[in-house]
């Protein structure tokens, strides 16, 4: 088994950031991450000269920047990519997957220390429609946005978070035409952060987001505020929306339904950080009230619980590509530090300017996740016929009668409906379904998760048989 | 400067005309990749939507885009389950629609 000083979970800006500071500082480093590019989804589509790809230009500059070092560096590192990580056991040893043209194998290999880099996917409710082809993601959206492709006609935008603003310019820049942006904030909650965000506010964050704004004023694209898409119509695939005006609480208010002509739907309320790894170490998470998700504890210096195993990046709390790249150096030379690649006063004085600029992210970033987070009442829009848990086809109406049986709690509910129990494992239906039961069953009760199963990621026991 | 910028530019347009699209297989059908797509790009670029059927017949696309939500898998080249938004096209691969209703289940 091959032993490495530092392995890396993500290759995105946090890991790749980590990856270089650690490489710098001589120690030896496993770079892991299971597309077949690095740079993960903001920086993984530069590496293409695509016809019809128009580079956003601030994002461009930075993500250079970082491959550029990486590249000074690379040879001194092992990289992995195509690769999942499926397990890890105890005194950090790492089971891999790995794919690619040379064939499916898994393997493993042994860390001394371990950074979690592994980013964050889109926060969801279900709403009636929403797993009909021609639903994206917001996220998943903009990835082709960014490599060129616009799959639709009548693009609708939905939800919220500042991931819309950036998929807008996106789809404007490619020539796409929008038929609306739908936020479920209003704007009196924007008025109301807007001291926390521009307080806290870096200038390229700053100039990037009026530059979408101007771009979006520009192309008379109507903004719908306090509104929520409440149905995607359609038999194979999206032939039309329905958005509703909220209440205070998120709550649909009866009669204000209006029809929206679209073929295409991205959907989402921001994003929220991937803890399956982390969880699965048994590191210290707790739920965050006001953002309202799980996070992994850390210290200043990016560490866990658990000593060895650092995160970095989105998957501790969402605050984009800039903050990452900063804690990915901090985890990464908090690390070399411990392993005796540096010492503790160069690493405290090369950690002092990172750790002072994430501060203002933190605060920026925390002002963007709440106004992004959709109200209680939002669940409402969640109908009989709403499939809830996409992968195993479990409905509102499937739950329903289980909480009615006396399913209390969410892995009651799992063993009695199979939710959460798909290939996705429960990473979006996760989100609500606490919620669901709560609601159902009239009381709030003790906050739960899926506790993490392995393999995290399916394997195919073809494969694990060869080994 | 300029002029080299310009060179530059003008090498860059023509590596990008120069051989950088090939076909693929989609349920029999020939379809144009480029170079740098994965297999759920090239196919929504193409205009497929329906990229898999499920149990219960319920058509399902591309979703979340960075291999999370497993709603794109597809039968690529004989195997099934293949997550096409991380899988990059490559030259002549053969790409079904996952019908999952008729999928047998090996004894």
């Amino acid at each position: 088994m091959k032993d490495f000083d530092l392995v890396i979970i993500g290759a995105g800006p946090a890991g790749i950031s980590a990856a270089i500071e650690a490489a710098d500082r001589g120690a030896s480093v496993a770079l892991i991450d299971e597309n077949p590019v690095l740079g993960g989804k903001v920086f993984g589509h530069m590496h293409y000269h695509l016809k019809d790809a128009i580079p956003d230009k601030i994002e461009k500059k930075i993500g250079s920047q970082l491959m550029h070092r990486l590249d000074s560096v690379m040879d001194s590192m092992s990289v992995f990519l195509e690769t999942e990580v499926w397990n890890i056991l105890d005194q950090w040893i790492v089971a891999l997957h790995q794919k690619g043209t040379s064939g499916e194998q898994v393997r493993s290999i042994k860390a001394r220390k371990l950074i979690i880099s592994i980013g964050a996917f889109e926060r969801i409710v279900p709403f009636p429609g929403w797993t009909l082809p021609g639903v994206f993601s917001v996220g998943g959206l903009n990835t082709l946005a960014k490599k060129g492709i616009v799959p639709g006609e009548k693009i609708l935008i939905a939800g919220n978070g500042p991931l819309q603003l950036v998929l807008a310019h996106h789809l404007i820049n490619e020539g796409a035409r929008i038929t609306g942006i739908v936020n479920a904030v209003s704007l009196q909650n924007v008025a109301k952060r807007s001291p926390q965000l521009f307080l806290n506010i870096n200038s390229s964050v700053l100039k990037s987001g009026f530059s979408y704004l101007f771009n979006i004023k520009k192309h008379r694209i109507p903004m719908y505020f306090s509104h929520v898409i409440s149905r995607a119509r359609g038999t194979n695939q999206v032939e039309g929306a329905e958005i509703v005006r909220i209440d205070k609480t998120s709550r649909p208010i009866k009669g204000t339904e209006k029809g929206i002509v679209t073929d295409c739907i991205a959907y989402g309320y921001g994003l929220i950080p991937s803890s399956e790894i982390t969880r699965l170490c048994g590191c210290n998470h707790i739920f965050d009230e006001q953002l309202g998700y799980w996070r992994v504890q850390l210290s200043e210096r990016m560490e866990t619980s658990k000593a060895g195993i650092f995160a970095a990046g989105d998957c501790r709390i969402v605050k984009g590509y800039s903050a990452a790249i900063e804690e990915g150096k901090i985890a990464a030379v908090e690390a070399c530090s411990q392993l005796g690649y540096t010492s503790r006063k160069t690493a405290d004085s090369a950690l002092r300017a990172s750790l002072k600029k994430l501060k203002r992210f933190k605060e920026f970033a925390r002002a963007m996740e709440i106004l992004s987070r959709p109200g209680p009442g939002l669940l409402d829009i969640i109908s009989d016929d709403t499939v809830v848990c996409r992968c195993e086809e479990v409905t509102m109406k499937d739950i329903r009668s289980a909480v009615a049986e006396g399913a209390g709690d969410v892995n009651d509910i799992k063993r009695r409906t199979r939710l959460g129990m798909g290939h996705c494992q429960g990473r979006f239906c996760g989100q609500v379904i606490n919620e669901l039961i709560w609601k159902l069953a009239g009381m709030p009760r003790k906050r739960e998760i899926f506790t993490p199963r392995i393999p995290i990621k399916p394997v195919p026991f073809g494969v694990l048989a060869r080994q | 400067m300029k002029e080299k910028n310009f060179q530059r530019k003008l090498i860059q347009y023509f590596e990008m005309e120069r051989d950088n699209t090939f076909e693929i297989e989609v349920n029999g059908r020939k379809v144009t990749a480029q170079r740098g797509q994965t297999i759920a790009e090239a196919l929504l670029a193409n205009g497929f939507r329906v990229f898999r059927r499920t149990r219960n017949d319920a058509p399902r696309g591309f979703y979340c885009g960075m291999g999370v939500c497993y709603e794109c898998r597809m039968i690529v080249n004989g195997i099934p389950n293949v997550r096409t938004c991380m899988t990059p096209a490559t030259p002549g691969c053969e790409v079904t629609t996952q019908n999952e209703a008729k999928m047998k289940v090996k004894e």
